[in-house]
């Protein structure tokens, strides 16, 4: 079962941040964090910039980990290579408009 | 012959007796596979005859031929029996009775579930039939949309078949659901390691996970608004600090998911049928895998998709439009690996193949419209109009109905025996792709000009009335071609000639038996070396008939199987599965009645059939088991195990952690519209908060301390349990606000509700192990009786204090 957990772990990180940012996109806008300027960017950008390349920092620490090896060659193995790439890509594309879209309009 | 005496034995424990007696007990997977087959192709046709009075009615500008409370009912029972009356239950009748064929076990962990699961959708899928004889049936989409179909605006009983039928049949998916899971897991034939197992099952093991997290939060919403129309709880009403976007995130946490739900299994099927007609052996099987993992997980990240014009912010439409484009990705894998397998192969133009190519050009036309409305811009002009309606139905079709057909005919020899003549099902194809493309590429067309969907009728000289007409036409030429597959499939069943077995010789396992299947499957369960093992031993089927494999020797009237280690598929245990049962029908029967009930808004006679519940659940685990223990018994070719009852991770365990994780995706849903109603909705904060009581929190708290302590005995964690049970009941009933007053009161009881509920029933899981370990039963000594106690008493401590937390917490801090 924990084979089938690895596997599936870049996804359920990917799943995680994702959710995270959007939820934590509410809650900036429920709290007006976009009103308070921080240097050239509002808080809340800040906060999601936070937990977004967080999330692609953990995600590439995992790929690093599961990276293919002559000792790796099972096919779980590189599964769990293919779910942390997989994860990473998502987040890489998918949070990307955090960098610039407008956040509570 | 060897074989013949085998059959006989394994025939005389495992078959169903004659008779309706026998045919309601059943607990058979072939017998049970094909009743959800032929149910929901039942419903397809009259889904069907739906979809042709919608195009009656839409294709003339100005018809009378019915007024807009009928055509209301019609538009939302044809897309709800599509959805959740032929779709789902359609491929879960499949996987029922192909998977355990697939994986070389002789049935599926569960088969008393299964056969409960079976009950609750025909009882829940007539209650949605029966409104619509009535002339009451639900009137309001197939998804529902508050405020449309709260009180106010829908005040009749029509709302409510939908809540209370479409939750009945869920119940019916999720037991389904775990049951496939935990067969997929465990129940496969010795050396069958994970990359062993064919494509077919890690499809349906994605799917049944996906069901497990994607259905609660629909039945959440569903509980949620049948409770705002019966009592007045104003979840979904502004006025009072609810929110009706609340119903559409929780409808389509369920309902984007729901569509890849759908095309998994039809792809799974795809991907098995495509080597055999090229010849070669799948391409990519690897990427497959990994793309449908991908699948699962991203198609949970699209749900906003459908609320692109509701008003949210830019930085939310970019998150779900970025992650709509992107699940394209993992769907291209496959699509490529399906095309590569064809280009490395010979494909034959058998007739499975001609429905796969009909597959793969409409769903490809579905992806692309796919990824136009993904763009939000395009979505803003497209959205609400007939161009919705043309790509859902590309996709669903094509992803669905299309490779179903092609199913059909590639495994209509394992289900009757017969060879199939080449004749009728070409033309039917023609006149099914024809008539498909015909209605649906038009209805493109008529939703650019501005059609709306869901509307009864148009004035003249708008432009549509001619695309309108041909639409029309299509449809009707499609439903030729579907009455012709009815007659082809019915000539095959009585006038065809016998089939050789595996006539495509085909490589997995479902082919190594007797076709039409026995009851029992195989008289010995084969030991697997490679994805394919008919390729490598062509004569397996003879070899497992005269019993040279495991299991091959009948042994006290039990029903065997064998249970594997997940990743390796080394022999765990032996399975002994219980046999044919009027339970499942009596539960059915209670559970049916106790939607009834609230149907008929007779709430005080509902405690009848949970308490009946109550009685009937302890009786199906108690029946199960010995009092003495057994060791390890010889399983055949020199190998001995023990049974299921003597170890610790039986599929009964296993079975209660995807239970649990679909009772947990539940609670994470009812958070979640905690946290969105107070940090969304207008009217907030509530007039008034949980007066916090800190004696309540501590005594609350202090009783899950006890009952998750792993060293107390069954009274202290009965005691634990009930100290955090009177904590919820006294905050719900003496210190919370009223749950009509705001949302916030309605979300608080409902939270509270939920942790009682599962307090009390752990109490109850607590004293049934106390009680068969009292009287002997070696599953509640050595095996996983009181593992699983342990799990839901845990489960209940958690969801307890997350409730007390969520309700006291705010209040104390403020
Ligand atoms: C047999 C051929 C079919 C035809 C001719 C057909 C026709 C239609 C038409 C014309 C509508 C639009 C009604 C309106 O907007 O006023 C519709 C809606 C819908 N159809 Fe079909 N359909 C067919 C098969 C299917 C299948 C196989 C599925 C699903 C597996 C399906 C799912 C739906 C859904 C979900 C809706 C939306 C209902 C709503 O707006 O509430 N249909 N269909
Ligand atoms: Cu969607």
């Amino acid at each position: 079962m924990t084979a089938l957990l690895r596997a599936a772990a870049g996804l359920i990180i990917w799943a995680i941040v994702f959710a995270s940012l959007y939820a934590l996109q509410g809650l900036a806008c429920a709290l007006g964090w976009d009103k308070w300027q921080i240097a050239e960017a509002s808080l809340a950008r800040l906060v999601l910039l936070a937990v977004y390349t967080s999330g692609i920092g953990v995600l590439a620490l995992l790929c690093w980990r599961y990276r293919p090896r002559v000792s790796r060659r099972q096919f779980l193995d590189r599964l769990a290579f293919a779910g942390a790439a997989a994860g990473l890509f998502s987040l890489i594309y998918t949070g990307l408009p955090v960098v610039a879209a407008s956040i509570c309009r | 012959m060897k074989a013949l005496r085998l059959h006989r034995a394994f025939e005389a424990i495992w078959g169903t007796p004659a008779g309706w007696r026998g045919s309601l007990a059943t607990v058979n997977h072939s017998t049970l596979g094909v009743r959800l087959m032929v149910t929901a192709f039942v419903f397809f046709l009259i889904g069907g005859v739906l979809a042709m009075l919608i195009r009656a009615q839409l294709a003339t500008p100005g018809s009378a031929f019915v007024g807009p409370e009928i055509y209301n009912q019609l538009f939302t029972m044809h897309g709800s029996i599509m959805m959740f009356l032929f779709a789902i239950p359609m491929f879960e009748g499949f996987a029922i009775y192909m998977l355990p064929k697939m994986l070389g076990a002789r049935d599926l962990a569960f088969p008393r579930m299964t056969a409960y699961g079976w009950w609750c959708y025909l009882f829940g899928g007539s209650m949605l039939l029966v409104s619509m004889l009535l002339g009451i049936a639900p009137d309001a989409g197939w998804f529902l949309y508050t405020p449309l179909s709260s009180k106010p605006y829908s005040p009749g009983i029509n709302s409510d078949f939908w809540l209370l039928g479409i939750t009945f049949v869920e119940i019916s998916a999720i037991v389904t659901a775990v049951d496939i899971i935990v067969s997929i897991l465990k129940l496969r034939a010795p050396g069958m390691s994970l990359d062993r197992m064919p494509l077919f099952a890690w499809y349906m093991l994605v799917t049944a996970a996906m069901m497990l997290i994607g259905f609660p939060p629909l039945i959440l919403g569903s509980i949620l608004l049948e409770l705002e129309r019966a009592f007045g709880w104003p979840f979904f009403e502004a006025a009072r600090g609810g929110d009706s976007l609340l119903w559409q995130h929780l409808f389509w946490l369920f309902g984007h998911p729901e569509v890849y739900i759908i095309f998994l299994p039809a792809a799974g099927a795809v991907s098995t049928i495509i080597p055999v007609m090229a010849r070669t052996p799948i391409l990519g099987y690897g990427w497959i895998v990994a793309a449908i993992l991908a699948l699962g997980f991203l198609s949970f990240g699209l749900w906003v998709h459908h609320m692109f014009t509701v008003g949210i912010p830019h930085l939310a439409l970019a998150f779900f439009s970025a992650a709509s484009t992107l699940v394209a990705v993992p769907t291209g894998v496959q699509i490529f690996a399906w095309l590569g397998t064809l280009w490395a192969g010979r494909p034959q133009m058998h007739l499975p193949m001609l429905y796969l190519i009909g597959f793969l050009v409409t769903f490809v036309l579905g992806g692309l419209t796919g990824v136009m409305v993904a763009m939000v811009p395009f979505d803003w002009q497209a959205h609400d109009t007939a161009f919705i309606t043309a790509h859902l139905h590309y996709v669903l079709v094509g992803g669905f109905v299309f490779p179903m057909l092609a199913a059909a005919y590639y495994w209509l020899s394992h289900f009757t025996g017969r060879r199939y003549s080449y004749t009728l099902g070409k033309a039917a194809f023609w006149l099914i792709f024809i008539g498909f493309h015909l209605t649906f590429f038009l209805m493109h067309l008529t939703g650019l000009l501005g059609q709306p969907r869901r509307i009864d009728t148009y004035p003249e000289g708008v432009g549509w009335t001619l695309y309108n007409l041909l639409s029309s036409v299509g449809a009707f030429v499609m439903a030729t071609g579907i009455a012709l597959f009815i007659i082809d499939v019915l000539l095959q069943l009585f006038h065809a000639p016998r089939a050789p077995r595996n006539p495509w010789r085909a490589g997995t396992l479902e082919w190594a038996m007797m076709q039409p299947p026995p009851s029992y499957n195989i008289a010995s369960l084969p030991q697997v070396h490679d994805r394919e093992p008919l390729e490598t031993a062509p004569d397996l089927a003879l070899s497992l008939a005269r019993g040279e494999g495991y299991l091959a020797l009948p042994r006290n009237g039990w029903r065997e199987t064998l249970a594997v280690d997940t990743k390796s598929g080394r022999i765990d245990h032996i399975v002994v599965l219980p046999g044919n049962s009027l339970l499942p029908l009596g539960t059915a029967l209670v559970t049916g009645s106790f939607f009834l009930l609230v149907l008929l808004k007779l709430y005080p006679w509902t405690l009848l059939p949970l308490a009946g519940l109550v009685v009937l659940g302890w009786r199906w685990a108690w029946v199960l088991g010995d009092k003495h223990a057994h060791g390890e018994l010889p399983i055949g070719r020199g190998d001995h195990a023990p049974i299921h009852a003597e170890v610790r991770d039986s599929p009964g365990w296993w079975g209660s952690v995807f239970l649990s994780i679909a009772d947990g995706s539940l609670f994470a849903a009812l958070i979640f519209g905690h946290a969105y109603l107070w940090t969304v909705a207008p009217n907030w904060p509530p007039p008034a908060l949980v007066t916090a009581s800190l004696p309540v929190v501590i005594a609350g708290l202090l009783g899950a301390a006890l009952a998750a302590r792993r060293s107390s005995g069954v009274t202290v964690t009965g005691a634990g349990l009930g100290l955090l049970l009177t904590a919820l009941l006294l905050t719900a009933f003496r210190l919370a606000p009223s749950p009509t007053s705001h949302a916030y009161g309605a979300v608080v009881a409902v939270l509270l509700a939920y942790a009682a509920l599962h307090a009390a029933l752990a109490l109850v899981i607590c004293c049934f192990a106390r009680a068969r370990r009292r009287a002997g039963y070696i599953a509640a000594i050595n095996g996983a009786e009181p593992r699983i106690a342990r799990l839901w008493t845990d489960y209940a401590v958690a969801a307890g204090a997350i409730a007390l937390a969520c309700t006291h917490l705010p209040a104390l801090l403020s």
